[in-house]
């Protein structure tokens, strides 16, 4: 148990994000589908969601929000359950909530009376401790951890032969796509829809992160001291000329930073945007 | 570095992006009958070569104008008039410069439906071995009459319906196929409706320019990432002021 000495010494986890409309939907109209949502639990674990709503979909904005929010919800309760975030235990509860995210899906159509297609969205979820990091998706985008100055896939990239092809959590075969991953030691975690697939993907083979854009995300959120700032930040990122040039799709990018060592968290705002739970930034540099 | 401790911002320059292709094989009578001339919507009477070769022009132009496509379409055409043939490989549209078509021969169809679809298997093998990301390709065939090298049930007939079916039944392309002026719809729609699940459409007479617009608007849809995987063949309204119904 980390010592309490107050806000002078303390270094609590950072759940930070944003999700901003793409210029093919402000053209047409059309809100932004992409969603996230972040908490975090006392003893410095966190947990994060990000979905993407299909572009198909006539309510997919609600279906992204819903299901973010809902997986949240479901994995915090796990972790609240649990003492340690454990590789077989943690593959069993993913799925397990993202079988209640695709009823919760469902049962929102049948309140609209529409069909549950209407809300259809991708989720990717994580959930990250002194313990370990596990992660879970059902369709594009991707999840990227940092360690020791290095960056992975937490989760494999969705295979898919086409690149506007995708598995939504409604679909049938939903199961098949479910990717699972763990590790038992990262430092930060961030998690992203294909809107940003253009950037975030090697150059050789498009299956490992891309080395320059998660370099300056992780290298930015581990040496920012304003965190009442860095929401905005991301945002003017995922806003960047160049992004919504090469880009028309909306984009979300949402982070998780442990801290150097345990520390009770206070929760400052349970927020839909943002979730900044800290006391005080010791500096990782 | 971009997490400088005093000013501290997130910067995008330099991050380059890699950007998905979607590969679209024009199929092109350029047959004897093409010299024939039809009215065009403008009021004048031209060879529907001429008019074919404008459509391209446009065509090109137009989908360089739309700023998603013109970075992810990557364009080949097939004639087929004297023999099928590959008028132009897989290039970007931004490096292709429509060559000027002319007509002669007879129409060999098939073969050029062949030719298509063994270019697009090239292509996604060349996209698969360079790491690079696509959709998936679109073939479309305009033809103002029927095809030479075949007829109804015989083997090279089966064997093109073999492929359209196979093709779209797993998703390996999408397939339309448009008939103008003297085409004989019915024998281009015995050939693909039930292997493509989708009829041959019929253009308008002397719609030829308005044909490649359309084709144009197509391919921003399709290669916009946005909007997901479902292809639609453009607005209903857009559809009507083309396509004869039959």
């Amino acid at each position: 148990m980390a010592d309490r000495r107050g806000d002078q010494d303390g270094e609590v986890s950072r759940v930070v994000g944003c999700s901003v409309p793409g210029p093919s939907h402000e053209e047409d109209d059309v809100r932004c589908q992409d969603a996230w949502y972040g908490d975090t639990c006392q003893d410095s674990r966190f947990v994060i969601a990000v979905g993407d709503g299909l572009g198909s979909a006539t309510l997919s904005h609600e279906g992204s929000q819903l299901a973010t929010e809902e997986a949240v919800s479901e994995l915090k309760q796990c972790l609240e359950r649990e003492e340690s975030i454990d590789q077989q235990a943690m593959n069993r509860s993913m799925k397990r909530a993202f079988g209640v995210c695709k009823q919760t899906l469902t049962d929102r159509a049948a309140e609209l009376e529409q069909p549950p297609e209407a809300l259809n969205t991708t989720l990717l979820a994580a959930v990250a401790g002194p313990t370990g990091a596990a992660a879970a998706a059902v369709g594009d985008g991707g999840v990227v951890y940092h360690h020791e100055g290095t960056h992975n896939l937490l989760i494999p990239r969705e295979r898919t032969e086409y690149a506007n092809q995708t598995t939504p959590i409604l679909s049938d075969h939903w199961e098949d796509s479910f990717r699972f991953g763990y590790r038992d030691d990262i430092e930060a975690v961030a998690l992203f829809t294909d809107g940003l697939d253009p950037f975030v993907w090697d150059t050789d083979s498009g299956t490992s992160p891309r080395e320059t854009f998660f370099d300056r995300v992780f290298s930015y959120i581990r040496s920012t001291r304003d965190w009442d700032a860095a929401t905005e930040e991301l945002c003017q990122f995922l806003n960047d000329e160049l992004f919504r040039e090469y880009s028309g799709d909306d984009k979300t990018i949402a982070l998780g930073v442990l801290p150097r060592e345990t520390a009770p968290t206070r929760v400052h705002d349970g927020g839909r945007r943002t979730v900044e739970l800290f006391d005080r930034i010791r500096s990782w540099l | 570095m971009n997490g400088n401790r005093e000013t501290n911002r997130l910067e995008a320059e330099g991050i380059e992006p890699m950007l998905e292709r979607t590969p679209t094989v024009l199929l092109l009578d350029t047959s004897g009958s093409m010299a024939e001339a039809t009215q065009a919507t403008d009021g004048t009477s031209k060879p529907k070569i001429a008019q074919l070769n404008e459509g391209l022009e446009t065509f090109h132009r137009e989908v360089s104008e739309k700023e998603h496509a013109k970075k992810r379409v990557d364009v080949a055409v097939v004639t087929f008039g004297d023999e099928p043939f590959v008028t132009q490989e897989f290039t970007s549209i931004e490096d292709w410069t429509p060559s000027t078509l002319s007509e002669g021969g007879r129409t060999p169809m098939g073969g050029a439906i062949e030719l298509a679809i063994e270019l697009v298997d090239d292509r996604k093998e060349f996209y698969r071995e360079n790491g690079i990301q696509y959709n998936r390709p679109l073939l479309w065939l305009l033809t103002d009459g029927e095809p030479t090298d075949m007829q109804p049930d015989d083997s090279a007939w089966n064997t093109v319906q073999g492929l359209l079916e196979d093709g779209t039944r797993n998703n390996r392309f999408e397939f339309f196929a448009m008939g103008v002026g003297g085409a004989q719809m019915d024998t281009l729609n015995e050939l693909v409706a039930e292997p493509t699940g989708r009829p041959a459409f019929r253009i308008k007479e002397g719609m030829f320019l308005e044909y490649f617009q359309f084709l144009s608007n197509s391919l921003e849809t399709a290669s916009d990432p946005a909007s997901g995987d479902s292809f639609t063949m453009g607005k209903e309204q857009q559809l009507e002021q083309l396509f004869q119904v039959e």
